[in-house]
């Protein structure tokens, strides 16, 4: 094919795409460099900034608050990517072993409410059931002799509460992103699995997890770039009591960034987890051997 | 051209006739407001200007417009989300002529941005309104003179325009557990007088249902309910300038550990709500509105809010709000936290600050005084035989549209005894003088809320608390001890 026909054969396909890469370039990568570049200013409202070099990366890099948000950033996150692989999947197995349509119906749309909720209503929920004296949790524990605990303003509890909370939302919606992989699973070959002698658990193993290993590469590496971007559920359910071990650096870029009109510092930050992001990725990709 | 080269090139130029069509619209607008431009419209953001909702706003934009003949734009972040919203309006380069800020917001915007709003010593002298040293003093100006020696607002600390928050308990229920005579007119009731009045309110049974489902006291989640309490100790929180000029907080020294103590006892004894840890302002004001606590600690002019709010939804409730008079400590100190230091301010890239200042200068005269309580007549109040009667939607806005007098206006209006009595109290205690603006409160809070729950739950001990709490507030910079 010469590069005239390749040209005037993919022409039209390059202008359907030109909309989009220029609602890409104007949005997502225009303000990213401007962004980077106002890493190394000192941003001021209505004068002109000035260039201070490295100044904001050292900043971010001494803020005794700063490693402890990053810390609390990749503990929570990791626990949560991998309860978020681990707990979807075997709802979805259990699903898939309901033979009553209209049950199985029911279960799934019960156990996916928690995805349709905002993080505020989920908070307000759970602050009341947790609530020290007259949380339905707390009431429990002290009708079986224990003393109460407040989970919500807690240190110990801080982590595990947040990680369980976005596990619970997320299960439904991502356990049925799993089914439906496993419907595209070849029957035959849990036929040739039963005629074998398999059991149900054995087929579960070699077959119907290695079928979904595509899917959970995919959600591995989306769960990566969400993992430094957990802003919501922090935001709802942090206080004086736990905010030292759930804050994460999304909550700290709008606390000690944005609020405080430190644009500059905010946009060190910013840098600094993009390639935290990229360099996690492409190590992750490298590692699950992933390819599009 | 192929078929499919001649569909797809079709099909790109329809995409391309919506997109005009769709955005034409935009594009129209564009012509509208260049006409609009011939008379400019000011844009003032602020927390709670106006009316209760859009249209209580637009009402009170255009009786302002008949009053001085400018036009504005009310932009209304909530509380929350008020920082952010002014930095990514400043940082676009959005219009913003008139800013509402508070003293940490003054202090924060201007570390950075010194030039960012236009000094007003100037214009003030020139104002026949505002040069008038009998209504408005020297020592008023001085409650918002900033650091430089410049005055950027026009609403001193003074009048409605300050308040404060105090003590607020069920009347009711003092008058039922036996505890009248102890607080009615008492100025001076001890921190002990507090303790059996809160104990009586969590264990005597003050609503009468035979269950022990009260508490005695409610907080919120910054220590800013506790105020009057660290008053009895002649501090407040926030920060201080020490006498060398040194930075400190004094509710984080070691001299406030009997406040600490007291605290930690009332919530070992189930004295204290225990999810004060995450309660908003508007948890703690529902606790007390619903019978579940005795006592809040909260703004001078929700005294009558909080009756007519329960009175409204049950007329026949022996609800009855009233503000007493903080604690006095052993040493014979009692102090309480004064509002005011917050006003408008305006920026100094605003293309209208003439216009904005005409604005500022009419609310300090009787006629934007009551436009700025008040609200409208004819909507938030109406005259009947001479005397203001408000509507249900003026009572449902507290007689507060964002713009207080800031000097000793005579109410127009009948207010509530409860109300007169707060603010007798709020003048007759002293607030605190010594607080020092120049470090960020909002970080102030964050910092010492971890420690402060650790403290009053019991799971630090005071001093152990008190040094963690100094410790975190110097590795951030914002203590010199």
């Amino acid at each position: 094919m010469t590069t005239n026909y390749k040209i005037r054969k993919l022409f039209p396909i390059y202008l359907m795409a030109f909309p989009a890469f220029i609602w890409f370039i104007i949005f997502v990568y225009y303000p990213a460099i401007l962004g980077f570049i106002v890493s190394f200013q000192k941003f001021h409202l209505i004068s002109k900034n000035e260039f201070i070099g490295f100044e904001n990366y050292i900043k971010v890099f001494n803020t005794p608050n700063f490693w402890n948000v990053l810390i609390n950033t990749f503990v929570i996150g990791i626990f949560t990517l991998a309860l978020n692989v681990a707990c979807p999947i075997i709802v979805a197995l259990l699903l898939n072993e309901i033979t009553r349509n209209l049950l199985k119906r029911f279960v799934q749309t019960s156990i996916f409410i928690a995805h349709l909720f905002s993080w505020v209503a989920i908070a307000g929920i759970w602050i009341y059931v947790l609530a020290l004296d007259k949380g339905f949790l707390n009431i429990f524990l002290e009708h079986i002799g224990l003393h109460p605990i407040p989970f919500m303003s807690s240190m110990k509890f801080g982590k595990p509460l947040v990680i369980f909370l976005i596990v619970w939302k997320e299960v439904g919606y991502l356990s049925i992103l799993y089914l439906a992989s496993i419907t595209t699973i070849n029957p035959e070959l849990y036929e040739a699995a039963v005629i074998d002698g398999a059991s149900r658990f054995k087929q579960a193993l070699s077959i119907t997890i290695p079928s979904l290993v595509p899917t959970i590469k995919v959600l591995i590496i989306l769960g990566i770039t969400e993992m430094f971007k957990l802003f919501d559920p922090i935001w709802v359910l942090r206080n004086p009591g736990n905010s030292q071990t759930i804050d994460t650096v999304m909550i700290y870029v709008k606390l000690y960034g944005i609020d405080r009109f430190q644009f500059g510092y905010t946009s060190a930050i910013s840098v600094l987890i993009f390639l935290a992001i990229l360099i996690i990725t492409i190590a992750t990709k490298q590692g699950l051997k992933y390819r599009i | 051209m192929s078929r499919n080269q001649k569909t797809s090139t079709v099909f790109f130029i329809i995409l391309c006739l919506l997109f005009i069509i769709l955005t034409f619209p935009l594009m129209a607008t564009g012509e509208k407001e260049k006409a609009k431009e011939e008379e400019p419209t000011l844009v003032w953001v602020h927390h709670y200007l106006g009316g209760l909702n859009p249209e209580g706003d637009k009402v009170w934009i255009d009786a302002l417009y008949k009053k001085t003949g400018i036009r504005i734009k009310i932009i209304k972040p909530t509380e929350s989300e008020y920082q952010t919203k002014v930095a990514s309006m400043l940082a676009t380069g959005e219009q913003i002529d008139l800013l509402y800020v508070d003293p940490d917001q003054f202090a924060t915007l201007t570390k950075d941005n010194p030039d960012l709003f236009e000094p007003l010593d100037e214009r003030i002298k020139k104002s026949p309104i505002l040069s008038d040293t009998k209504k408005f003093p020297k020592s008023a100006w001085d409650t918002i003179r900033q650091e430089d020696g410049h005055i950027y607002g026009t609403q001193p600390a003074v009048g409605l325009a300050a308040g404060g928050t105090l003590p607020i308990v069920r009347w009711d229920w003092v008058e039922k557990l036996g505890f009248a005579s102890k607080f009615e007119g008492n100025k001076k009731p001890t921190l002990d007088d507090y303790y059996e009045l809160l104990k009586a309110f969590a264990y005597n049974d003050p609503d009468g249902n035979g269950k022990k489902d009260t508490y005695g006291i409610a907080l919120g989640y910054t220590t800013y309910e506790m105020n009057p309490f660290f008053g009895a100790y002649g501090m407040l929180r926030d920060y201080a300038k020490d006498k060398d000029g040194k930075i400190y907080s004094p509710v984080t020294q070691d001299a406030a550990k009997p406040i600490w103590e007291y605290f930690q006892r009332l919530y070992r004894e189930k004295i204290l709500e225990p999810n004060f840890v995450t309660n908003k302002s508007a948890t703690f004001r529902e606790l007390f509105m619903t019978g579940k606590v005795g006592m809040i600690c909260y703004w001078d002019n929700w005294v009558p809010r909080l009756n007519d709010i329960v009175k409204s939804k049950n007329p026949n409730s022996s609800f009855r709000a009233r503000a007493i008079y903080p604690p006095v400590g052993p040493e014979g100190k009692q102090l309480l936290r004064h509002g005011g230091g917050s006003y408008t301010a305006i920026l100094r890239n605003s293309k209208y600050k003439d216009l904005a200042f005409k604005l500022l200068e009419f609310f300090s005269t009787d006629e934007g005084a009551m436009l700025g309580t008040a609200g409208v007549e004819g909507y938030d109040y109406n005259i009947v035989n001479g005397k203001i009667v408000f509507t249900e939607i003026g009572k449902k806005i507290g007689q507060n549209h964002g713009m207080k007098p800031a000097w000793n206006w005579k109410i127009p209006w009948e207010i509530s005894p409860e109300w007169r009595e707060a603010m007798q109290i709020l003048a007759e205690v002293p607030g605190d003088i010594q607080r020092y603006y120049g470090r960020n409160g909002d970080q102030w809070e964050e910092i010492v809320g971890i420690d402060a729950a650790k403290i009053i739950r019991g799971e630090v001990s005071v001093e152990e608390g008190l040094k963690s709490m100094r410790k975190r507030l110097k590795d951030m910079g914002l203590v010199d001890y």
